[in-house]
Formats: C-alpha cells, structure tokens, sequence
C-alpha cells in the first residue's frame, strides 16, 4: 500500500491530478526502532507533525540495538545487567534529551521522506511507492468534484 | 584480570583518566566480598575533596576506584552501565553543589542522567540503588568521605552484580 491516508487525501483536493511518482509524497515510512537514538530530528523535520519526540522511552529498543550500531555498547552492557524483560516504559527526566521513542503517527504522515533525509543514524527508511513503475494501471486517479 | 582492573579499564573514552587503585588488603577483600564502585569524581570538586582528604590521610573505603572526569556532565550512560557490566558492583558520580557547576549546568544533565539510568535498571530488575550522585564543594573532603562510605555500605548490603 503505497500511498498513506493523507496522502491520500491530498491528492483528492486536487483535481485531475495524476500520482506518477513518489519522489515527494506518498512514500512509505519504514522505522527501525533498534537503530534510533531519540535524537528527534525526524519530529523537528516532520511537516506534518507525524513524528512526535515522547516523554518515555522504551528499554526493548535499547535491549535489541544491533552491536554495530550507535546504541550497540549500551544495549550490550544492559542485556549483560538484565535479569528480566523490560517492565513497561520508562519515564525520561527532562534534562535527557536524545532517550527517547519517537511517537510515529501513520495517519498523519504524508510520505513526503523528511525524516528518512534527516535522520542521523539511517533508522528512517522512505521507500518510494511501488505502483508508478510498476503498472501504470495503478495510478491514483481522483475524482474530480463538479 | 582482576574484577578491580576491569572495572577501571571498562570506560575506554578519552577526556576521563584512572587512577591506580590503592592496595587492596586481603583482610578488606574478605569483608568487601571483592566489591568495587567507580567513583567518578569531577574535576573542580569532588576530585579536589578527594585529594584533600587523602593529604590529611583520611582512609577511603577499599572498594572504591577514584576516575577523574572533567565535569559530571562528561559522564553518560554508557560509562554507568559499562562499568557495572565490566565488574563493578556500583557506580557513583560526585559533582559540584547544585548552581556551582564549573560548566554551568553539567551537574544537572549529570543528575537527571543518573535518575534516568536508576529507573532503566529499575525495568530490568538491577537495584537502582547502585548508580548515585553526590554533590560537593572542593573544600568538603569530610562530605566526600562520608558520600564514599554511604555509597560502600549500600553496596556491601547488596549481593554481588550478577552479570550473564
């Protein structure tokens, strides 16, 4: 499902317009909590106000952080410490900045891949939408309102 | 390599140098059950009542290892929790007093960092208890003695850190 609901939406108050390609919108946004870092440079580039930096974060992300990756040791050092999963979330005091899960609203995002280009540590993918090269038949044709 | 050697070898980041352990004696490492806290000790304060304290020949705990870091501020997460998974069974920041940070405000990231890695352990089952913070003025070494002995007697409460 290429294009999200916004999108979607968008391109409905545009008469006769005709969705091609997906170089600005309609991408899909595939997020790779381990590799995130709570930076929320994805909230503050998000037009939309898809992408929301919480008050919470959530220790899973850190537990499964591939080793290569910017949060490797840390996971590494806690999956050493931990005797059980991770109990729920955990509050952020607010002096910490970059702990934190981003809050990612699909309903809102409008695919345009923002926070895909901004995102430091490459755990935003914006993958183009698959009908324009694939079959021409699948282009979006809205209806045009009298 | 000894668990105390580990310990102090476990934050490899520059900007932080260790200072040799001081001799442990047998007798102390019976009572201890070979314990160790990483202190780290900023800069302009606590490092300074450290040194205070040990010129006036003050004795220290024997399980605490002194790392000097230029603020509190410097200090992450992963130097806490690195330590306590390299073999350290508590770790402990001394910073300046709350408004007197050299750098401002590097004891207040520090404080709310250590909170924050309190309630992580907390999640995963480790006792919060074993990462802390204290605050100091340099002219404070009794206050830095007794922060040390409070932290030691904590952790010698405690069973040792399980680590898998």
């Amino acid at each position: 499902m290429p294009l999200t609901n916004r999108g979607r939406e968008i391109l409905e108050r545009l008469p006769g317009a005709t969705f091609q390609h997906g170089a600005g919108i309609g991408c899909e946004i595939v997020r790779h909590d381990e590799l995130c870092v709570g930076c929320g440079k994805c909230a503050t580039t998000c037009p939309s106000g898809a992408s929301q930096r919480g008050e919470t974060f959530d220790v899973d992300q850190l537990l499964n952080a591939p080793a290569d990756s910017r949060r490797g040791a840390l996971g590494a050092a806690l999956r050493r410490l931990a005797r059980h999963e991770p109990s729920g979330l955990v509050e952020v005091p607010e002096r910490v900045t970059v702990y934190r899960t981003i809050q990612y609203d699909a309903e809102k995002c409008l695919g345009c891949g923002a926070c895909a280009r901004g995102c430091p540590v490459e755990a935003i993918e914006a993958q183009p939408p698959k009908c324009d090269a694939a079959a021409p038949a699948a282009e979006v044709q809205p209806a045009v309102t009298a | 390599m000894s668990a105390a050697g580990s310990a102090a070898g476990a934050v490899k980041e520059p900007g932080a140098t260790v200072k040799e352990p001081a001799a442990v004696s047998t007798r102390d490492t019976e009572r201890t059950g070979r314990r160790t806290i990483v202190a780290f000790c900023c800069r302009e304060c606590a490092y300074a009542a450290a040194d205070a304290a040990a010129n006036a020949r003050t004795p220290l705990p024997p399980t605490v290892r002194l790392v000097l870091v230029p603020c509190t501020g410097r200090v992450s997460p992963l130097h806490m929790l690195e330590a306590l998974a390299e073999g350290a069974d508590g770790a402990m920041l001394a910073g300046c007093l709350e408004g007197q940070c050299h750098y401002r405000e590097g004891n207040f990231n520090a404080i709310d960092r250590v909170k924050f890695v309190q309630r992580m352990l907390d999640s995963v089952g480790v006792e919060p208890e074993r990462v802390r913070m204290f605050t100091m003025s340099a002219g404070e070494p009794p206050k830095f003695v007794a922060a040390v002995r409070e932290m030691d007697r904590t952790i010698c409460a405690l069973p040792p850190l399980e680590r898998s």
